[in-house]
This record gives C-alpha cells, sequence and structure tokens, in this order.
C-alpha cells in the first residue's frame, strides 16, 4: 500500500466539476463564477498541492474511489447535483456507496482473500 | 468571537496506589512522591490503577484539571513516574501485540471486511442495540471523542514534506475546517446532548473502564513520543481505515434507536469524511513517511495492531457486559464517598 502508484490524472473539465460554483452547503468558494475561477486559481488550500497549470489533481487506487481535490460538484446522468467542500473528496466508482456519490467504503472485500492485500499488485 | 476556555474537569476518584499517589501529588505540591518503582514493575498494565494514574498524567497535556497548576505539566518528578507507567504500558503491548507483520498485510486485512462480526459492538449495536447501550457507548468515547485528533496533532512537527502536508490536511478536516461549529469534538458533543448525556469534557472518566482508558492512553503515549512516531501514524491510519464502515453501522443504529439528528450526524459526517481520510492517509501520510524514514515501517505495523489489541479488549468488555445484561460503565460514585 505505501508503494504510491496510484494512476493520476489532470482534468479541466469533465464529469465532475471542481469550482465552487454550486449550490451546496454555503461555504468556502460558493458564489464565485466558473470564468473567474479559471482566471485566478483559488489560492492554495489545506491538503492542496498545486500541480501543473493549476489544473486538479485527481487519483484513484484500483477498486477504490477517485480522489478528487475539493470542492467538488458531482452532476449526475439526470442532471441532479451534489456538492462537497472537503479537501478531498472521494467519489464512489463501484456504485455499491450508500452516500453515491461519494465513497462510504462499500468496494472493499468482505471475505478474507488467500492475498489479503489485494487493491495494489 | 472569544470565548473563555471551557472548565478543566475535577480530578477523577483513585482506583489503586499509583492513581492515589498521582492524585496526591496533583493536590498537593509539597508532598513528597514516595518511590513507586516496585508497584509500577508489578501492577497489572492494563488494569485501573496504572492506566487511571496514567491517564491523569496524560491530561495535564491536555486541559489538566481544576485547581491543578497548568505548570505541572512539566513537573519533572511527575514525568518520571510517567516515564515508568508508560514503559511497563509499552512493554506489555510489545509482547501482546504480534512483531514482525509488514504493512501491507496489516492494512490488507483491515481493509477486508471480516465474515465473523461476533466481536464487534459496531455489528452488535446496529443489528439490536437498544438506547442505553448506545448512552453507554457514547459515554465511553467521550474521553477520546472529547479531544478527536488532539493527540495527533503532535506528530505534525514529526513529519516533512508530503506526510506532514496530509497529516494537517486531514487534522484541519477533524478540527472542523475552519470553522468551530464543525469541529468533530463539537460534533460529538452535540451527540452527547442529543443522548442526555452531559457533554462536559472528562464528566464519564470517573465511569470509564480500564480498557477504555487505555484505548486514550495509547494515543496519547504515541502522540508524545517522537520516538513511536512511526506507531502514531500507524495508529491514526487504523483509526481512519476502519472508522468508516463502523461509523455507517453507528449512524444506523443510532436512527433505528430514535437519537436525535446530531446523534446520526456525528456518524454520517465520519462514514464520508472518513472515508476519504482513510485515503489521504495511506497513501500520503504513511507512504510519504515510509519514503521519508523507511526504517519506520516495523512501527507502522506496530501502531495499528497495537490499535486493534486495546480496542478488541475494549470491545470484549462492552460486549460481555451487555450481553449479560449488565453496565458496562463503573458505578456512580456513592453520595457520601470521598473524591
Ligand atoms: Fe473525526
Ligand atoms: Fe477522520
Amino acid at each position: 500500500m505505501p508503494n504510491d502508484d496510484e494512476r493520476e490524472a489532470r482534468t479541466a473539465t469533465g464529469d465532475v466539476h471542481t469550482a465552487g460554483d454550486g449550490g451546496g452547503p454555503g461555504s468556502g468558494g460558493s458564489g464565485r463564477r466558473p470564468a473567474e475561477a479559471a482566471a485566478a486559481p483559488a489560492g492554495p488550500r489545506p491538503g492542496h498541492t498545486p500541480a501543473a497549470g493549476g489544473a486538479t489533481r485527481v487519483s484513484v487506487e484500483r477498486g477504490g474511489p477517485l480522489l478528487v481535490e475539493g470542492p467538488v460538484e458531482f452532476v449526475a446522468e439526470d442532471g441532479t447535483r451534489a456538492y462537497s467542500d472537503r479537501f478531498r473528496v472521494a467519489v464512489c466508482t463501484c456504485r455499491r456507496s450508500r452516500t453515491y456519490p461519494w465513497c462510504d467504503t462499500s468496494h472493499r472485500a468482505h471475505e478474507r482473500p488467500a492475498r489479503p492485500h489485494k487493491e495494489e499488485q | 468571537m472569544t470565548t473563555a476556555a471551557p472548565p478543566a474537569p475535577a480530578l477523577p476518584r483513585a482506583r489503586g496506589e499509583l492513581s492515589a499517589c498521582v492524585l496526591a501529588a496533583l493536590r498537593d505540591p509539597e508532598l513528597p512522591v514516595p518511590d513507586l518503582r516496585e508497584p509500577i514493575a508489578t501492577a497489572e498494565p492494563y488494569g485501573d490503577d496504572l492506566q487511571l494514574a496514567l491517564y491523569v498524567l496524560y491530561e495535564l497535556h491536555y486541559r489538566g484539571f481544576v485547581d491543578v497548576p497548568d505548570d505541572r505539566e512539566w513537573d519533572v518528578t511527575l514525568l518520571a513516574l510517567r516515564g515508568l507507567m508508560e514503559e511497563r504500558f509499552l512493554a506489555a503491548l510489545r509482547q501482546d501485540v504480534p512483531g514482525g507483520r509488514d504493512v501491507e498485510e496489516v492494512f490488507g486485512e483491515l481493509l477486508t471486511e471480516p465474515a465473523d462480526t461476533s466481536g464487534s459492538v459496531s455489528h452488535h449495536l446496529q443489528r439490536g442495540g437498544d438506547l442505553g447501550e448506545l448512552r453507554e457507548y457514547a459515554a465511553v468515547r467521550s474521553l477520546y471523542h472529547l479531544k478527536e485528533a488532539d493527540p495527533h496533532a503532535w506528530v505534525l512537527p514529526r513529519l516533512h514534506g508530503r506526510a506532514k502536508a496530509a497529516m494537517a490536511a486531514v487534522e484541519y478536516d477533524e478540527f472542523g475546517a475552519g470553522r468551530a461549529d464543525r469541529v468533530h469534538a463539537r460534533l460529538f458533543a452535540d451527540l452527547m446532548a442529543d443522548l442526555a448525556l452531559d457533554p462536559a469534557y472528562g464528566h464519564y472518566l470517573d465511569r470509564a473502564p480500564a480498557q477504555a482508558l487505555a484505548v486514550v492512553n495509547l494515543m496519547s503515549l504515541f502522540g508524545l513520543h517522537r520516538s513511536l512516531r512511526g506507531a502514531l501514524v500507524g495508529h491514526f491510519a487504523w483509526v481512519e481505515v476502519t472508522s468508516s464502515p463502523g461509523s455507517r453501522r453507528l449512524a444506523e443504529a443510532m436512527r433505528r434507536a430514535g437519537a436525535g439528528p446530531a446523534a446520526q450526524h456525528f456518524y454520517d459526517e465520519h462514514v464520508e469524511a472518513d472515508a476519504v481520510h482513510e485515503q489521504v492517509v495511506r497513501h500520503e501520510v504513511i507512504a510519504g513517511l515510509l519514503a521519508d524514514e523507511p526504517a519506520l515501517a516495523p512501527d507502522v505495523a506496530f501502531g495499528a495492531d497495537a490499535t486493534t489489541f486495546v480496542e478488541d479488549r475494549l470491545g470484549a468488555h462492552l460486549l460481555s457486559a451487555w450481553r449479560s445484561g449488565r453496565s458496562a460503565l463503573r458505578p456512580e460514585p456513592d453520595e457520601g464517598g470521598a473524591r
């Protein structure tokens, strides 16, 4: 696990929006227009290591959630929006989360496998 | 807005020779402290007396006690006493916790939901815990949750680069991400009020069994010693990795038992927060620390396994009490009892 071979992607757009323009619980970053946000990237937040060109860092653990630098507005297929202003946001990829779109660790294996450590090779 | 510092708790009642000596020394700085090497060497390392004595000495580094001067925190006589008790506690843990395991093995197990849940308190409470058990659970856990994330902040100066940045980020979230009403310790106080418990810091110390004291003493021990920074990180990762699924069960238990919205919210928040925290702690704090200091890997594994050990002892105590219809708390102080 401490070998840090997470796959990382830097995204400007996509289904995971990271500007704080959503109507979530009002706190940090909300009310900022997306255009302004692009022109003036948010200042450093705790846990936010500025990536190249101010891009948002997204990392993933095999079988686990997408870890995205927050705040995050998540737009589902039907247009419903969810908002989180946490410093990092874990977006469920297994679709088993009871708090979808956020990870609740439901992706975890439920039996003791022969080789316990299975989320990385 | 400024708020006055909350009142420090009262000193607890003694549970034996060691705790009586510590409490007497705190009440009267002039009192000569007897040589306690022999009684410490023979004390039950996880027993009420040693664990309470240690708990009280550690508390001087958090909020202290009413009528005990703040500078007793650095009283060399008390520190020497604490050192002897820590040695006893740590030696017992080193003996009782499996050694030689690697970090991947330890966390691989913790990341797998076990098939046998008969020893799990959160499963028990989810399946049918009544309000009385939930209240006892919260009272016992209040010793930690009212100082949630405090002992872990001590590790920050001992970490560097990636590990430090990630640890600070998780701690920032624990401390409410800049908002006092979101501090996790505050959310727990709100939960206690919902359960008609007294949310005053330290209120349930006298009622807490030795097993609950050991859980908090373990993190104070790891947090206060730079030499145990690897163990502190392993311990913290244990807490974050196990929290999310356990919190989901406890949130359900609170909902089912009709506990109020704050009681549910504390655990709902931990489902979501700790699903993030566990990723950050494993991939950045542990990985960052071990990249800097690979020799600390056995300590990281030890910190996590020692946490399993003390948590299992607490879980066994709670479940055996409840399954035989007893309270898991120590009895109320009787009215006439000397404090
Ligand atoms: Fe927390
Ligand atoms: Fe956490």
